[in-house]
């Protein structure tokens, strides 16, 4: 019984101490603005949520099997150029168009979709480590992206484009619709069907994995072109929210979602991680940021905030696992 | 004659065949801008430009060989530039000497930080350095709101093309040399070589991981401030955020150039031809009339091109160690 317990609470231990974390957070934030503890700052947070979010799940899903994807923000710019520009192009201005933005949508996350499967390749088949394999293709992406957009910003999208990431299904935000719903299929992939236990496998002794007769290849490649897919829905909503596209936008957010997965007991080495840990964790920093925000600290500040929350994080979570 | 030839180690190394690429770029962009990319001044004003990222890349090569890697330099080299230039400003007894050494002091300063993180957090050093980068930038921008530095005293402003060539060829190669000579004659360049190839091999041998931490983490910020040194000669003006995001042209140099890709191996003479081939392909793109945007496109897709083949020979090497076989089949 006692056994069970102990287990129990050290299954558990982790989300607890981050649940402590976020409270400490809300409460030191509500402090500083009683309004903050309202449904309207739940309604914000419900749409600001889903981007970092999803943008978080790519990077844990490369993460679990050991690597890193570090081409996430130039692979969601360049499917949110390139929906933008085939609406701005045959839909014209004032106008809708249902079937022509479903297939910008449906372009745009194939683009990413394509960009991981690449990645996956290339880790997989010429064992390359997926840092320097996804900072190339970042460097191939974000070339793409000046290619097309010459520089310049995309702007003006039909309403139904703008209802993806501004609009509500009843009383919900529709980014946290989609966010709620890519969550789900994450957790089913990681826990009810094979790949779960394989990548977990695969991310804690790749060679181990490799000998008991898993298709590590296959797995590697699946593993980057959902990271991929992630990072195509992250890209509708990114651009439906900030109703424009360009090359080089929100690049902090790369750092932004290492330090959420790290944050959320994803190891960087590899193996070990759950989407509940990283949905606290995402939280976490979403009230932080909101504290901050309220606080009027520069961006600057911002970005070394967020800089010294990753290295404290990292410490915390080498001293754990030993 | 032939199986001599296969029998040298340089005509089946990575090196050679990034040498023929090179050789083959050239000569592409010289037919292609019917022979201007060619002229000895184009050549001396490309390598001039790119020196400062040259000498950079050198500090990228060992922290590769050691198995790491350094996200942060660049930003390192903005800070001790910025500082230098501050320095330059505001003490009239300021010269060359005292600046240089103040600014890679304070690289070697910076780097040293990253080094006791990388040493006591046990987690990726992309990862500690992606939060090093952020703390720097952030905090420096911060600071300095993001003013300009310029107006420098004449004796650093004065600039005549052979001053010009011998600052920026100068120190690179002294760059160059030092790092060759560590890592070829020095006891610390091999454990460098050691901790890469395979540091739990290394830490029983006796090495002492975090001396050779220190050094690797301390050179990588003195080549970054050596290269801000050049830059801030080059183009006058010390802006923070000018060096930021480049990161990737230094990586791409020294990744071209053949550095094994999970540590222990790499060289000197490859790391140069690596930043060659980064600056001819931006410079001939330039001239034979691409428009600019498209340089980052090209260099990513050669930077995957050439993982695909370093990829490929490496698998091909193996399989053949593993049958048994020698290099003639």
């Amino acid at each position: 019984m006692t056994e069970k317990l102990k287990k129990l609470t050290t299954a558990q231990g982790d989300n607890l101490l981050l649940l402590l974390i976020l409270a400490v957070a809300v409460t030191l934030v509500s402090m500083k603005q009683a309004s903050f503890f309202s449904f309207g700052t739940l309604q914000s947070i419900c749409y600001q949520l889903p981007e970092m979010g999803l943008l978080t799940m790519a990077m844990m899903a490369a993460m679990l099997s050991g690597g890193i994807n570090l081409s996430i923000i130039a692979s969601a710019n360049l499917s949110g150029i390139v929906m933008a520009m085939i609406m701005t192009t045959y839909i014209p201005k004032g106008e809708d168009n249902v079937g022509i933005v479903l297939g910008a949508v449906a372009v745009g996350i194939l683009l990413s979709v394509l960009a991981g499967f690449i990645n996956g390749v290339i880790i997989a088949y010429f064992k390359i480590p997926a840092m320097l394999v996804t900072l190339g293709m970042q460097m191939l992406l974000n070339g793409a992206c000046l290619v097309i957009t010459k520089g310049a910003t995309i702007s003006g999208y039909p309403a139904t484009f703008k209802f993806l990431g501004n609009g509500k299904l009843a009383f919900i935000p529709m980014p946290f619709v989609v966010f709620a719903i890519a969550l789900i299929i994450l957790v089913v992939l990681l826990k009810n069907t094979p790949y779960g236990p394989k990548v977990y496998l695969y991310g804690s002794n790749d060679v181990a994995t490799g000998f008991s007769g898993v298709d590590d290849k296959a797995l590697l490649i699946k593993t980057y072109t959902i990271s991929g897919l992630l990072v195509g829905l992250a890209a509708v909503i990114l651009t439906s929210r900030f109703n424009s596209a360009a090359a080089g936008y929100a690049e902090s957010f790369l750092m932004q979602s290492i330090l959420i997965a790290v944050l959320g007991g994803i190891s960087p080495d590899g193996g070990k991680g759950k989407v509940s840990g990283m949905v606290l964790s995402v939280i976490i920093i979403q009230v932080v940021a909101s504290g901050l925000n309220i606080l009027r600290i520069s961006s600057y500040l911002t970005t070394a905030v967020y800089g010294i929350i990753l290295l404290a994080a990292v410490a915390f979570r080498s001293k754990k696992t030993g | 004659m032939l199986s001599k030839l296969k029998e040298n180690k340089f005509f089946s190394s990575h090196e050679f065949y990034m040498s023929i690429a090179l050789v083959a770029l050239a000569i592409f962009f010289g037919i292609g801008t019917d022979g201007l990319f060619l002229t000895p001044s184009n050549l001396l004003n490309m390598v001039i430009s790119y020196s400062y990222l040259g000498i950079m890349a050198m500090g990228m090569l060992v922290v590769i060989i050691s198995g790491g890697i350094d996200i942060s330099f660049m930003v390192t080299a903005t800070i001790s530039q910025y500082i230098m230039a501050k320095f330059m400003l505001e003490f009239a007894g300021a010269n060359l000497v005292t600046s240089i050494l103040l600014s890679v002091v304070i690289g070697v300063g910076l780097g040293l930080v990253n080094a006791v993180l990388v040493h006591y957090l046990k987690a990726p050093t992309l990862i500690i350095t992606i939060a090093t980068m952020s703390i720097y930038f952030g905090l420096l921008m911060y600071l300095t709101n993001g003013v300009r530095l310029f107006s420098f005293p004449a004796w650093f402003s004065a600039k005549t093309d052979a001053k010009t060539t011998g600052v920026a060829l100068g120190l690179l190669a002294v760059a160059v040399v030092i790092t060759f000579a560590i890592m070829k004659f020095t006891k610390m360049g091999r454990k460098i070589y050691a901790i890469g190839g395979n540091i739990d091999a290394a830490k029983r041998v006796g090495i002492n991981i975090f001396l050779v931490h220190l050094f690797v983490y301390g050179y990588v910020g003195a080549m970054a401030a050596l290269g801000g040194v050049v830059h801030l000669y080059l183009v006058q003006q010390a802006a923070p955020n000018a060096l930021y995001g480049g990161e990737m042209d230094v990586i791409a140099m020294a990744v071209l150039g053949g550095v094994n890709l999970a540590g222990g191996k790499g060289s000197v003479g490859g790391t140069l031809i690596g930043m060659l081939l980064v600056a001819t392909l931006s410079n001939g793109l330039l001239l034979i009339g691409v428009s600019s945007y498209w340089q980052d496109f090209f260099i990513g897709a050669v930077i995957l091109i050439s993982f695909c083949f370093s990829g490929w020979r490496n698998i091909k090497n193996r399989e053949k160690e593993s049958k048994g076989g020698k290099l003639d089949d």
